[in-house]
This record gives structure tokens, C-alpha cells and sequence, in this order.
């Protein structure tokens, strides 16, 4: 029993040396994407954007210190409608030229519930949409996938999922505040499901 | 009665393909979205799955397409109109 407690006295400060693997969510087989969805009144318009960078510091043994970004090339936004898209894109809505990037940049998880391989938490952070940073709370699932990198890309290592399904208001970021109200939604809806990759070197 | 039906045409023609596509209340899409739920690891479903978002390009006819037929019927019927008038009162 004493030599029990004198292993755990020793191995103790050890884990709290355990490193955060840092993730990095460009994938090179392009499945990465957020979806985006916009029902207004009169008009509803859907799309999706696939230029997804970023990296993300996870520890497995400790989860509420996750931190790190994700970053979304705004140019790479897509809806069927080449008008709408290039709108979206144009110096009025989006302004795409000037704000290349639409970064959410995590800064710790709170209310962590842990089940399994699955992590529910809140992420909080700061979203940055045309240069304009607001502070956001967001419902985020992380699926720690130990050594299964190799299956997905044929490198060792290991894979870190992340989902996630909430609202931007477009006024908050200054995009056409209060314009358009009846066709183009104020409420964006925002839904992700990122995979990470973290090979070991 | 058969050059007024046919004054009609690009309505009706118009209607018929924004139905056939589906009668969305939106423009002229140019792509198609298609969205497929793949397994993050491949012959591992149960890991958990990713939407894959691909596009295909296709035209799809919005709401344009029976306006524009309208329009276009309205302008040949106008035009049905004018003729007839003219043959009845043919100048002298």
C-alpha cells in the first residue's frame, strides 16, 4: 500500500507534464467543411466553404485547456447561384479581398462532460468576421481518435474531431446590419465537423 | 383562337421546366450542391461520420424561367393583337 502511494507521490508531477498534441485541421483528402444556411422570409440560401486551416493544442488528459484556431478562407464560400456568390463575396457583404480569413480562435473549454471518446464542452473564444472580433460562446463535440490517423492518411498518428452547430448574427459583424432583413437571413447558421490530424514525428 | 394559343407557349414551356426542377422560389442556380455523410475512417462508421460536400455544375431554372416565359408570351400576344389590327385596317 505505502509503495502504491509513494508511485503515485512520484508519478504525479509527470502528468502534469503530459504535452498538448497540436492538431492541424487542413485536410489532404478535402472532406473538411463547414456548412452554412441562411432562411429569411423570402429567399433561403444554403452553402458551404472548404478552405479550412488551423491548428488546435489538445490534451487528452486535459480537455478544458484546449486551445488554438480555425481558420476559413472567406473566398471560399459557395452557394449554387454565381450572382449570390459573387454578392457574398463583393466589397458590400463579405468583402472578401480585404478580409481574406473568418478565424474562430479558442481560448479554453468550460462545462467539459467527458463520455467515452467523446468530450461535450462550451468553447469559448473570439470570432474575427471582417475584421471585426466578438466574443462567443459555442456548443463544441471533440472525438479524440488515438492512432487512427494512420487509417484516415496513412501516416502515424492520431485524429481529433470536432463538431459543432451554431448562429452568427451578420449584424454583429457589421455585414449590411438590418438590410435586406426579408431575404437574407440575420441569423447564420453555422454547422462544422472538422477532422484534425496530429502524426507523430 | 389556335395564334393565341400559341402566344402561350413560352409561359407554358417556361412553367414546365421551373416545375420540373423542382419550382424553387429562387434564382437560376449554376451548381448543385451534393452532400454525402462519409465515415472519418474509412470501414469505420461506427468512429463517426463527416458530411462531404462536393458540386456538380448543372443548371437548375429559378424563378426567372415562367416570369420570363410570361413576358415573352405577353409581348407575342401584344404583337398578335397589333397584327390582327393592322390587316383589318390596311393602309391606303
Amino acid at each position: 500500500m505505502n509503495i502504491f502511494k509513494i508511485l503515485i507521490v512520484l508519478l504525479f508531477p509527470l502528468s502534469l507534464f503530459a504535452e498538448a498534441k497540436s492538431f492541424d485541421f487542413k485536410d489532404p483528402k478535402g472532406v473538411n467543411t463547414v456548412i452554412f444556411q441562411l432562411d429569411a422570409l423570402l429567399e433561403s440560401i444554403s452553402g458551404s466553404a472548404g478552405g479550412i486551416s488551423g491548428n488546435v493544442s489538445f490534451d487528452p488528459q486535459n480537455p478544458k485547456g484546449t486551445t488554438g484556431s480555425i481558420i476559413l478562407q472567406s473566398s471560399s464560400l459557395r452557394v449554387d447561384n454565381p450572382v449570390l456568390q459573387e454578392h457574398m463575396h463583393g466589397e458590400d457583404w463579405l468583402n472578401v479581398s480585404q478580409f481574406p480569413e473568418i478565424e474562430f480562435a479558442l481560448s479554453d473549454l468550460q462545462n467539459v462532460e467527458q463520455q467515452g471518446r467523446t468530450i461535450r464542452a462550451q468553447a469559448e473564444g473570439k470570432m474575427t468576421i471582417r475584421n471585426i472580433t466578438i466574443k462567443m460562446s459555442v456548443p463544441v463535440e471533440l472525438t479524440y481518435l488515438e492512432g487512427m490517423l494512420e487509417k484516415r492518411n496513412k501516416v502515424a498518428g492520431d485524429l481529433l474531431v470536432v463538431r459543432s452547430k451554431f448562429l452568427v448574427k451578420r449584424d454583429d459583424f457589421g455585414i449590411k446590419p438590418g438590410e435586406y432583413l426579408d431575404k437574407v437571413a440575420n441569423d447564420i447558421e453555422i454547422s462544422i465537423n472538422l477532422a484534425g490530424a496530429c502524426p507523430i514525428k | 383562337m389556335l395564334r393565341f394559343f400559341f402566344t402561350g407557349i413560352p409561359f407554358f414551356l417556361g412553367t414546365a421546366l421551373w416545375l420540373a426542377d423542382g419550382a424553387r422560389f429562387s434564382f437560376w442556380a449554376t451548381s448543385v450542391e451534393i452532400r454525402e455523410e462519409v465515415p472519418i475512417i474509412e470501414g469505420m462508421p461506427e468512429l463517426g461520420t463527416q458530411t462531404k460536400v462536393s458540386w456538380r455544375e448543372e443548371l437548375i431554372c429559378g424563378l426567372e424561367t415562367p416570369i420570363l416565359g410570361f413576358l415573352f408570351s405577353g409581348f407575342f400576344f401584344i404583337c398578335t393583337i397589333f397584327t390582327k389590327r393592322s390587316l383589318k385596317n390596311p393602309p391606303t
